[in-house]
């Protein structure tokens, strides 16, 4: 009875991970190089110096503004500090009549009405990039695909993922015994070790990371709580994200206060770093400030926030505590995005998506491995086992190169280039439809070797092409005291290694021919660390 | 503190990897007796009760219980890799 058990469990671990195995690689790969989004926007734009006093680059975004846009509707300012690019500001223009305001303004105009105030408090002119924001939105929205269609089917994998994870611990249930169990060198053996080690490694991770991961979908995936209790949809946005309704202009001018005082003030009443500021009616007498609380020092990701009035610095409002499923809710998401670890933590939860993405990967590599030595003719494997092991190549080991090609892409694409930011991600596809390409004619081995080579040439020459093609480099960077251009080229560099090493494993790797294994039974009886070395 | 709490957690599973009969023979050239076997894995339990106890003296009991599960995982991995890729001799 257990074990007919265990074999559907068995069953349903492989095809649950199989069938959107490949959209969950790029999912884990994407959102594990998302934990260094900020860093990353960074690293992206290496021509901006690190933000040393945010005040003062706030002050300067406020002359800005003042100057650009005195009577606009709103601006929205998000707080400079040493981990971020600059102040990056959006304004929104007065509505003309007839015009309809949609909330924020929808995202009409949005990119003409947004600038970035680099660490000298001045407008700063950066090459065009989406930086790490890229993967941060691939990760649930993927690109190129309507976006409500990429969620549902990103959810639609991530509670496959949950289903693989839930019978993976019942199908491998030797996995605690065999904690600290890796036979190398042992083919199919070596492969269910590897797998199982990333898996159960990082166990606590995969588990809280898909099942926080539903949690940020699951107004979408699961709307019905919602619906039968708010059916009014604004209604819910209120008690979700409270906020105080904008005022009326008045027409009467009045200086809007020093938005820096503000946020002195704001630390203190919130206890905690300051995020964005969003301002109302700038330069009328109805001004008001909304200060909201950087969600890098709380566990909820939704932070509160505090009113004021521009014209005299008080406090009218401030945000309520929240409820109970609200805080859930956040917090969750908070665990998920990890907004609130430093940067050691940080890795950890990087290496943590690491294991993951070599967890997935793994996986889909052991559904060839396990049904390569059952077919009746290995030399013609048939059509379903030759489309997964050709897509594997075509994911695992294509995916990557194009990400590498973006990096490279960010570095050399001109800078006066129309569309640059999206030429950048253009890139990333059009090196992935080629290693598709080339993983569809050429023979899987030759293949793999071939993709993870260049990606790892790739990211070996980077860091080498940064130290004389960017202003700021690791070194020059380093001499200023900003650790953040070094760790990310060394990174690199480590990946970078890493593929090599992959790519001549792969290359010297002589498949077994189906001879030996009549003799293997015996040896594979008993486990090799039991035999004296 | 936070580094005491890593250090616990890596005495842990070195000793909760030491506990199991293959990596015991290879390092220790001998096999467990049953006694033995409990005690390493006893102290394996308690210097993981005590990494958790250091992580949330050190973060509070909002983030201490996450960085506490963040170092098992990083400690769980540098044993096993530690335990695994030593060369073959």
């Amino acid at each position: 009875m257990s074990k007919s058990i265990r074999q559907s469990q068995s069953t349903l671990h492989t095809w649950s991970g199989l069938l959107l195995g490949w959209l969950l690689f790029l999912v884990f790969l994407t959102g594990t190089i998302a934990f260094w989004r900020e860093g990353l926007n960074r690293y992206m734009r290496p021509e901006l110096a690190r933000v040393e006093q945010p005040l003062a680059v706030l002050d300067g975004a406020q002359r800005f503004l003042a100057g650009k846009a005195p009577d606009a509707k709103s601006w929205f300012i998000a707080m400079p500090n040493a981990q971020v690019p600059g102040a990056q500001l959006f304004w929104q223009p007065q509505p003309k009549k007839g015009e309809r305001a949609g909330r924020r303004g929808g995202g009409r105009g949005r990119r003409d009405n947004q600038a970035l105030i680099g660490a000298d408090g001045r407008p700063a002119t950066a090459r065009d990039t989406r930086g790490g924001e890229f993967f941060y939105r691939f990760h649930f929205d993927l690109y190129y695909l309507p976006v409500i269609w990429a969620r549902w089917l990103v959810g639609i994998a991530t509670v496959m993922m949950l289903v693989a994870i839930l019978t993976g611990i019942v199908t491998h249930k030797k996995i605690f015994r065999d904690f600290f169990t890796l036979r190398r060198n042992k083919g199919q053996r070596s492969w269910l070790d590897g797998h199982n080690a990333t898996a159960v490694l990082a166990l606590p991770f995969h588990l809280m990371i898909t099942y926080t991961g539903l949690v940020t979908l699951m107004a979408l995936l699961m709307p019905w709580a919602t619906v039968a209790t708010y059916t009014d949809q604004t209604k819910l946005f209120d008690v979700l994200f409270p906020h105080v309704e904008a005022t009326e202009r008045t027409n009467r001018p009045a200086p809007l206060m020093p938005l820096s005082d503000l946020v002195r003030d704001a630390e203190r009443r919130l206890g905690g770093p300051i995020g964005s500021l969003d301002v109302s009616q700038p330069g009328d007498a109805a001004a008001r400030v909304t200060v909201f609380r950087s969600p890098t020092t709380l566990l909820n990701t939704r932070a509160p926030s505090i009113v004021y009035d521009g014209t005299n610095a008080r406090p009218v409002w401030q945000s309520p505590a929240p409820g109970g499923a609200a805080a859930t809710a956040g917090v969750m998401i908070g665990l998920h995005a990890g907004r609130f670890a430093d940067t050691a933590l940080r890795w950890i939860y990087f290496l943590c998506g690491v294991a993951g993405t070599l967890m997935v990967a793994s996986g889909l590599v052991l559904w060839t491995v396990k049904r390569r030595e059952k077919l009746p003719d290995p030399a013609k494997p048939h059509l379903g086992f030759r489309f997964v092991e050709r897509l594997n190549v075509a994911v695992i080991a294509g995916f990557p190169l194009g990400v590498a090609a973006m990096f490279w892409a960010n570095r050399l694409l001109p800078v006066a280039m129309r569309g640059r930011a999206q030429w950048e991600v253009h890139v990333l596809f059009l090196i992935w439809t080629a290693a598709i390409v080339l993983a569809l004619v050429q023979k899987p081995q030759r293949a793999w070797a071939c993709l993870f080579a260049l990606t790892g040439m790739s990211l070996l020459l980077l860091p080498v092409f940064n130290l004389v093609g960017t202003r700021w480099n690791a070194m020059s960077s380093l001499m200023a005291g900003d650790l953040l251009p070094l760790g990310v080229d060394a990174t690199m560099l480590a990946f970078g290694a890493a593929y090599l090493w992959l790519a001549r494993r792969v290359a010297r790797h002589v498949p077994h021919s189906r001879k030996p294994r009549r003799a293997r039974p015996v040896t594979t009886a008993r486990t090799p660390l039991e035999i004296p070395a | 503190m936070i580094a005491i709490a890593l250090l616990f957690a890596l005495v842990s599973f070195g000793a909760f990897g030491l506990a199991t009969n293959e990596h015991f023979q290879r390092v220790a050239g001998r096999r467990h007796s049953g006694a033995t076997r409990i005690r390493w894995r006893a102290a394996a339990w308690l210097a993981l009760a005590m990494s958790a106890a250091a992580s949330i003296v050190a973060r509070g009991w909002a983030f201490g219980p996450v960085w506490w599960l963040g170092i098992v995982m990083l400690a769980a991995g540098a044993v096993f890799l530690s335990l695994n890729l030593r060369p073959t001799r």
